[in-house]
């Protein structure tokens, strides 16, 4: 209740004032259900009384996302909310009741530009999940998570620097099997996992295609174990190359030397290569074209390891039927053979009659899902609107799941 | 259109050469900050809270906590997880 009042309080301050505001607001319902004819345990206590068995019928949740900004001259400052709440269901959700708070305030004079974000998660205690965290294998439940984070960048003619800086901050519960109680309890420990990330970068552009950078990232586990410790230094290279405001051309090859316990020998060496082309033709037809790879140099074997590679095309063609908003046709392909994780995928959104327009969409991965959905939203003006939306997902290794939204988008 | 299809296939070229290189022991997965929209649902589902949202508000993956179960790859809407 403390938290919904100081939400509240904090927009209403946030709103006075005669600057520059945006407001965007989305609310809806979501009715869930599941191709599964069998019963589940949400485990969401480490007393073997107190799990829930949840059956297979339909499951309703409601979902409240609200973002809003705030420009001055060189200032900015935005809130973001997103609160949600949903029986416990067959869905895969870590928790069923929890709400992810951000404000951010940022300040860009010239070519500098500061920000400084706090972000807070929580999740309701009775609807969230029992977890196992690898490396410690301790049996947790999280509570909240408080991020606190710090970024600097300074956009010189040639030479640029940026610095990030976060502090991470969990708090959650662990058990601990109690052999003392002959009643098979366990026991509950709270505790505060702090994890501090940093990196840095600077770059120097050559000449206005290239630029070639070195950068540093740290992650330290604050709490005494080094096991989840991090560093990574590195440099790359960067291509640029703008044919126009809608036509250019991204390429980067950067290599780091990775140093964790948690991550194998073999990627100690690591080398991160990156393409982006993107194309408009006319006013109608536009697409990209990206690929990514991910490889590293084994010293021990002398070999080149492949780790992914992702190559990923879309095309879009938009058309206009009406004076009110664009229908578009979307359609492409990723290709993501190391991870299963290749697919094929188009989109439709289609205006009919009167600010109605319909959505279609269908996605198809070999190895892990099919799914497809579709959807009506009404536009009552250009900023506020209504949907209704049917969302199936066949999951092949895990039951299929049907979720049916309904909602109200705004822009204020 | 040509810089299209000449970019197609150097990327087609890339992609044989490197599966031509033997894979890895363990699998890795990444976010593709172009494509990620920060809905969060990665973060939401990760069994380990290995994903959090990074310096450019997109979700990231620590890569010393993720355990490879690939739950993330099948809820990312816009299929950002590779």
């Amino acid at each position: 209740m403390k938290k919904i009042i100081v939400i509240f309080i904090l927009f209403v301050i946030l709103s006075i004032g005669n600057s520059e505001i945006l407001n965007w607001s989305q609310i809806s319902y979501q009715a869930f259900l599941t191709g599964s004819s069998d019963d589940i345990d949400v485990v969401t206590s480490a007393s073997p009384n107190a799990n829930n068995t949840i059956n297979t019928k339909l499951k309703s949740g409601l979902r409240w996302q609200h973002e809003f900004k705030r420009n001055f001259n060189n200032f900015n400052i935005s809130f973001d909310n997103n609160l949600f709440y949903s029986e416990k269901s067959h869905e895969s959700r870590n928790s069923f009741l929890f709400n992810d708070a951000k404000l951010k305030l940022s300040y860009f004079p010239n070519t500098h530009y500061f920000k400084l974000q706090y972000g807070n998660r929580w999740f309701d205690e009775d609807n969230t999940r029992i977890l196992t965290i690898p490396g410690t294998e301790e049996i947790t439940k999280q509570k909240m998570v408080h991020n606190t984070e710090l970024q600097y960048k300074s956009n010189g003619k040639k030479l640029k620097f940026s610095f990030y800086g976060k502090l991470r901050n969990l708090d959650y519960d662990y058990f601990v099997f109690d052999e003392e109680n002959s009643n098979d309890e366990f026991a509950r420990f709270s505790e505060w996992e702090n994890d501090i990330y940093t990196s840095a970068k600077i770059s120097y552009e050559i000449n206005n295609l290239f630029n070639i950078f070195v950068s540093g990232y740290y992650k330290d586990d604050l709490n005494e174990s080094d096991l989840f410790n991090h560093r990574k230094f590195g440099v790359g290279l960067n291509y640029f190359k703008k044919y126009d405001f809608f036509n250019f051309l991204n390429a980067n090859f950067y290599y780091y030397h990775n140093d964790s316990q948690r991550i194998s020998n073999e990627k100690t060496h690591y080398f991160l290569t990156q393409m982006r082309y993107t194309k408009r033709i006319g006013t109608s037809l536009s697409g990209f074209v990206s690929y990514i790879n991910r490889s590293c140099y084994d010293s021990k074997q002398s070999k080149l390891l492949r780790i992914s590679n992702m190559l990923r095309i879309h095309v879009k063609y938009s058309y206009r039927l009406d004076t009110f908003l664009d229908s578009y046709v979307l359609t492409g392909i990723k290709i993501n053979p190391e991870n299963k994780g290749s697919l094929i995928f188009s989109e439709l959104n289609q205006y009919f009659y009167k600010n109605l327009f319909g959505l279609f969409s269908i996605k198809y991965a070999d190895e892990l899902f099919y799914a497809f959905s579709t959807g009506f939203e009404y536009y009552l003006s250009p900023v506020k609107s209504f949907w209704i939306k049917n969302e199936f997902t066949d999951f092949k290794k895990t039951p299929t799941q049907n979720i049916i939204f309904i909602g109200s988008t705004v822009l204020f | 259109m040509k810089k299209i299809i000449n970019l197609i296939l150097i990327v087609l070229l890339g992609i044989i050469i490197f599966l031509g290189c033997e894979k890895i022991s363990n699998l890795e997965y990444n976010i593709d900050s172009n494509s990620c929209n920060s809905c969060g649902k990665c973060l939401q589902v990760c069994p380990v809270d290995a994903i959090d949202f990074g310096e450019d508000g997109k979700a990231v993956i620590d890569q010393t906590k993720c355990n490879q179960c690939g739950q993330c790859i099948n809820i990312c809407p816009k299929d950002a997880i590779y």
